[in-house]
């Protein structure tokens, strides 16, 4: 019979609230914060193995594309509005900083190797936990409240690789894809404002970004995108799929809290590992 | 020869949050019968089936399948015990973003090797069967309740399984149109003769008609002849060797052989058969 080793864990925490029999001291709070974080936290990674396995079953490939199309090519448009309003932004901030120093023709170097490094990645990630991230938290949640997760475990469908797996799967594809847009958009906005709107020469522009734009740069951010994607598909799903084990909420007000927890966690998460990606890279 | 039990529960305890839902309780089904737990509301009878499907584990005690402990089975073992059995949830837990069609076909294309064509045909038969054929295409929200009963109904049956596990079926009862369906559904129940359950099922689906919902505890207190007992779940064990499980035979088969398995109740330890 299966044993759900990280649903066990889970229901774990739920018996930390009622504390020891017997003399409770002041360390009890700190202690019990530990063992869940711990057991969260092996919880996660279990729920992120097992789905991630499963993604190599025959008869994923139909659910993939489908989570492609909705992670991936309806975040597109939001993505890239996003990135051009960024680089444009940037275009803008950098130009009157790079002015004062008589440098204003690298502002191609400066709006390139910020958004590929880091501002891609970061807010592509978040744009996508923002539209794609919720909606899967709580569609999964509604699942599990209304017994559909069961159902599918009574007709012998893996709930993780039927509902799980092709949203990471999906997420690793879409994610850099994503990123990409993000980047070449940005530069684009940067162009926009930096040389439309303020004068900078477009060819000592696009000279800049090209020759300034090394292979790490950009391996870095990819890196860093399928990070991000491992952390918010996982997250997301985790927060839906245990949303009947909340137990400061039930029912609707549950899927609520747990589409709050995971946009909140995700974004926290991606910020987190950003700094230690970026750590590891450089 | 001392015939083996298909599902047998043994001193099976579960509790939640410090409750005692089921107490030591101990039955058997039989391959070949029909069988239901009767209690009240509450009293552990939906947390007994959703043991048989492996949905909760025991606390304490065992459930066998044909003699062998479920919690000591194989992932493969067990996949192949669950492949007999389908369970009809009490609310139908329909898949919502799909459609009727893939509420039935989803179990057939995710667990089998049928070809998409072989697929539909399948379906298609259980639609018919179930008179959905006009809203195939529709989505659960966009169908009436007795609609999405025979959905779940039909998704239960589209694997043919040996064991159909019904939690509360009496929607049922109301969610076919035809007249003789609803007689068919009527010897699903435990009473002590056809003429009694038609007799009683007629003046339920008048009562329905007339009154609403409201009848139905009212009905069913008559029908045991227990102010105590009004709760139903239907568990069938179907015979040994039918090729196919058809919609007809089951009800056909219910219609022979029907007993109380378990008198469930809310005094704590007298679960027991």
């Amino acid at each position: 019979m299966s044993k759900d080793v990280f649903e066990e864990v889970v229901s774990e925490n739920s018996s930390l609230e009622e504390g020891p029999s017997s003399k409770p001291t002041i360390f009890d709070p700190f202690g019990r914060i530990a063992i869940r974080l711990n057991n969260n936290l092996g919880a996660v990674v279990l729920f992120f193995l097992r789905a991630f396995v499963m993604i190599f079953r025959i008869k994923q490939i139909p659910e993939i594309l489908h989570q492609i199309y909705f992670i991936g090519a309806r975040s597109a448009t939001i993505v890239m509005l996003v990135g051009l309003f960024t680089g444009m932004v940037m275009g803008l901030q950098l130009y009157y900083v790079l002015i004062k120093f008589g440098s204003a023709g690298v502002l191609g170097t400066a709006v390139s190797l910020s958004l590929i490094r880091e501002l891609g990645p970061v807010l592509t990630a978040i744009m996508i936990t923002a539209r794609a991230g919720s909606a899967m938290t709580a569609e999964i949640g509604i699942q599990r409240i209304s017994e559909q997760i069961d159902a599918l475990q009574t007709m012998r469908i893996d709930p993780l690789g039927y509902l799980v797996s092709p949203r990471i799967a999906a997420g690793l594809i879409s994610f850099p894809i994503l990123t990409a847009f993000f980047d070449l958009v940005g530069i684009m906005g940067g162009w926009v404002s930096g040389c439309l709107l303020l004068g900078v020469n477009s060819g000592s522009y696009f000279y800049r970004v090209v020759s300034s734009t090394q292979f790490e740069d950009i391996r870095g951010g990819f890196i860093k995108a399928l990070v991000f994607s491992i952390l918010v598909i996982t997250i997301c799903c985790f927060q839906g799929f245990f949303t009947h084990m909340r137990s400061d909420g039930h029912g609707a007000k549950g899927v609520s809290l747990s589409t709050t927890s995971a946009v909140v966690l995700s974004c926290v998460m991606i910020l987190v590992a950003d700094y230690v990606v970026t750590s590891f890279i450089l | 020869m001392i015939k083996e039990p298909l599902i047998e529960f043994v001193d099976v305890t579960k509790s939640f949050d410090g409750r005692t839902v089921l107490d030591r309780v101990n039955f058997k089904i039989f391959e070949g019968e029909v069988s239901t737990l009767i209690g009240l509301s509450g009293s552990g009878k939906s947390v007994t089936l959703k043991h048989i499907v492996g949905l909760l584990k025991p606390d304490w005690g065992q459930i066998l399948y044909r003699g062998k402990p479920i919690d000591r089975m194989s992932n493969k073992e067990w996949n192949a015990t669950l492949a007999r059995i389908s369970y009809m949830f009490q609310n139908n837990a329909l898949f919502d973003s799909m459609t009727v069609f893939d509420n039935i076909a989803l179990a057939l294309r995710r667990t089998t090797s049928l070809t998409r064509k072989e697929i539909a045909e399948k379906v298609m038969a259980r639609i018919e069967q179930t008179e959905l054929t006009d809203v195939a295409h529709k989505y659960p929200a966009e169908i009436s309740g007795g609609m999405q009963k025979r959905t779940a109904l039909a998704r239960a049956l589209v694997t043919d399984p040996q064991i159909v596990l019904f939690n509360k079926h009496f929607g049922l009862v109301g969610a076919f149109s035809t007249r003789q369906t609803i007689d068919e559904f009527a010897s699903l129940l435990p009473f002590s003769n056809r003429e009694e359950a038609e007799h009683i099922m007629n003046d339920f689906t008048r009562d329905l008609q007339e009154h609403g919902l409201e009848s139905l505890s009212a009905l069913i207190r008559k029908a045991t002849s227990s102010e105590e007992c009004f709760e139903f779940t239907i568990l069938g064990g179907l015979a040994r060797g039918q090729p196919q499980v058809e919609l007809d035979s089951i009800i056909e088969f219910a219609r022979f052989d029907l007993r109380p398995i378990a008198r469930f109740s809310c005094e704590r330890g007298g679960n027991s058969k």
